[in-house]
């Protein structure tokens, strides 16, 4: 009996060595790369270039090349991270987030960066001051002080490094104000293979960047085409208070425009909170995580998974199955989020977008410009769909459209701020009830403020010409 | 503008650690581009023992600065964190050693020391044109 056990100890110790290389020997992993350059030499060619940077959420397939040149400069511009929300933001390839680049362990990248903060972005104002930036990348093993320096605009910089583990890896501008420079938009991901690729066949693959926007309407009240210019929130920002909290950029962008999947595909989803200060708790509705690679790095598994809890800067590669037709809403369970525009579609049908998706949906076609009006429809949207609809008739409560038609200021602010109170009192509010099979309407804990910006946008909405003809569709 | 840094070769004075992120957080493009356009010189300098000075003393940290020969007027910026001041000087007329030494005299009281950090010598760009 000892010596079986003995045997049995010496084959799992000799299993466990085995004979195959440690992927994580550190001896073998590239150490040393060359120093950084630094230049005066000005690219005035594309934002953003290399045949691994994946532009949106579709990711690429992996470019086989060894060596993957890299270019991403930093510009300042105006994104639109909301309807009618027009951000002065600064990024990495002219976009936020910034493209992704896709590679695998052993590879080299060649990045190459020119601080172009101080270019007019065709088209569009300039209203971002030029000043110093940099880059650092979480998937590289560097000198921060010799290959994350902030260049000054019209400086380029260029460093390699090697990549030596798996991953979805964040990269961020990492001049100080370090947390000024993320909130406004500087961020993007690296996905790095396995060196022999993923243990599993996908159907399809996507990135999720969750971030935050701190903003407020310009103090200056400048105008980007007739529409406010927001700009960062400094207040907001130090207190981690964000006004949007988004994937991909956009404040419900996946609902509009919805990933593609298939029945019975595997879809594999690389999902990456950036913060700066808020955490994820991604989940996808209808379905169970089959694997979560935590980091991304299909060594750190688990499965059946309902969650992924992801503080700033922490990543998973999220494997699901496609049971059958329909839209699979990606969230961040924190619902607070997911209310400010952390929501997503993956969907079996591109007409889903259009059709009427629990409460997710509303047409983009038209939006508000005055700040009160634009932030009362993002909290309608958020808050409200689920029972009310804009123009499309009753749901659980009436149809918002035509409402300052038929009731006043003064009620409608009554109404919201304390509906239980009430239907106590008001004969119009008892009726409500009645018609609306006794569902009460809930009270959202208001205030003052957020009020007013619901009947501003209320009175937006039946400003409308459309309005008119909808309203009746739903009233009472 | 292209010469910033570019030019600075070796005369960075201090221990180097993170010196891009000091000059990041007092760098000001209208105020560089300025120096560039009338040959001034960019004086970046990072700041021993601001975490002591009172609160409320960044005004008269700018205007000791300011009232040195050779700085020119309303280019003084300043950083707390970290702790950074840089301004536009005049070095056809004025040495930059000398006018650190004197802004540190004056400081002297306050337990508050400028180190030059870098130097961007903007007169060979007039030159050149």
């Amino acid at each position: 009996m000892k010596s079986r056990l003995l045997f049995l100890v010496l084959t799992l110790s000799v299993a466990g060595c085995g004979t195959g290389s440690d992927p994580y020997d550190t001896s073998k992993m590239d150490l040393k790369p060359a120093p950084a350059r630094v230049s005066a030499e000005r690219s005035k060619g594309a934002f953003a270039a290399g045949a691994s940077l994946s532009m949106g959420a579709e990711l690429k397939p992996l470019d086989p090349s060894p060596v993957k040149d890299v270019r991403l400069d930093t510009t300042h511009k105006i994104i639109e991270i909301a309807p009618g929300v027009r951000f002065s933001a600064w990024t990495f390839g002219d976009q936020v987030p910034g493209p992704t680049i896709r590679a695998r362990v052993g590879d080299k990248i060649r990045f190459t960066m020119t601080n172009r903060s101080d270019e007019a972005v065709p088209a569009v104002q300039l209203v971002a001051a030029p000043m110093m930036h940099s880059m650092d990348f979480h998937a590289a093993m560097v000198s921060p002080q010799d290959k994350y320096r902030s260049i000054a605009p019209g400086q380029t910089i260029t460093f390699e490094f090697t990549l030596n583990y798996p991953g979805i890896f964040m990269y961020h501008c990492g001049t100080p104000m370090i947390l000024e420079h993320i909130a406004s938009g500087m961020y993007g991901a690296v996905i790095v293979e396995p060196r022999g690729g993923y243990p599993t066949k996908v159907a399809r693959e996507y990135v999720i960047v969750q971030s935050e926007f701190y903003v407020r309407p310009d103090p200056g009240k400048r105008k980007i085409d007739g529409a406010p210019l927001y700009v960062l929130d400094g207040e907001r920002l130090r207190t981690s208070q964000p006004t949007h909290t988004v994937f991909n950029g956009v404040h419900n962008g996946m609902v509009k425009k919805p990933l593609a999947a298939k029945p019975g595909e595997r879809v594999r989803l690389h999902v990456l909170n950036v913060g700066p200060s808020k955490t994820s708790s991604f989940h996808v509705v209808g379905t169970i995580f089959d694997r979560v690679w935590f980091e991304g790095n299909p060594d750190n598994q688990f499965r059946g998974m309902q969650t992924v809890l992801l503080g700033s800067s922490n990543s998973a590669t999220v494997e699901i199955v496609i049971p059958e037709d329909g839209a699979y809403i990606m969230v961040d369970h924190h619902f607070a989020n997911a209310s400010q525009g952390a929501i997503g579609l993956i969907s079996t049908s591109v007409k889903s977008e259009e059709k009427d998706l629990e409460h997710h949906n509303i047409a983009a076609s038209s939006t508000p410009t005055d700040p009160d009006t634009v932030q009362g429809k993002l909290s309608f949207e958020s808050k409200c769909l689920a029972c009310h609809s804009v123009g499309q008739g009753k749901k659980l409560g009436p149809d918002v459209a035509g409402v300052t038609k038929r009731r006043s200021d003064e009620w409608l602010t009554k109404w919201l701020k304390s509906p239980e109170k009430m239907l106590e009192t008001d004969a119009y509010a008892k009726a409500l009830l009645k018609e609306y099979n006794n569902i009460p309407m809930p009270n959202q804990n208001l205030s003052d403020a957020e009020i007013r910006q619901y009947i501003k946008y209320f009175h937006w909405i039946d400003s409308r010409p459309t309005s008119a003809a909808t309203a009746a569709k739903g009233a009472h | 503008m292209v010469l910033l840094f570019a030019t600075h070769g070796p005369v960075a004075l201090a221990c180097g650690y993170c010196v891009e992120d000091k000059l990041a957080a007092t760098y000001d493009h209208r105020v560089v581009t300025s120096a560039m356009e009338r040959g001034r010189a960019m004086v970046f300098t990072e700041v021993a023992g601001m975490e002591r000075a009172e609160h409320g003393f960044a005004p008269a940290l700018v205007a000791t600065v300011e009232a040195v020969p050779g700085v020119n007027r309303g280019t003084v910026r300043i950083s707390a964190a970290p702790a950074a001041v840089s301004f536009s000087f005049d070095a056809d007329r004025y040495a930059v050693a000398s006018a650190v030494s004197e802004i540190n005299r004056r400081l002297a009281g306050q337990n508050i020391t400028l180190t030059v950090l870098r130097i961007v010598d903007y007169r060979r760009t007039m030159t050149k044109k």
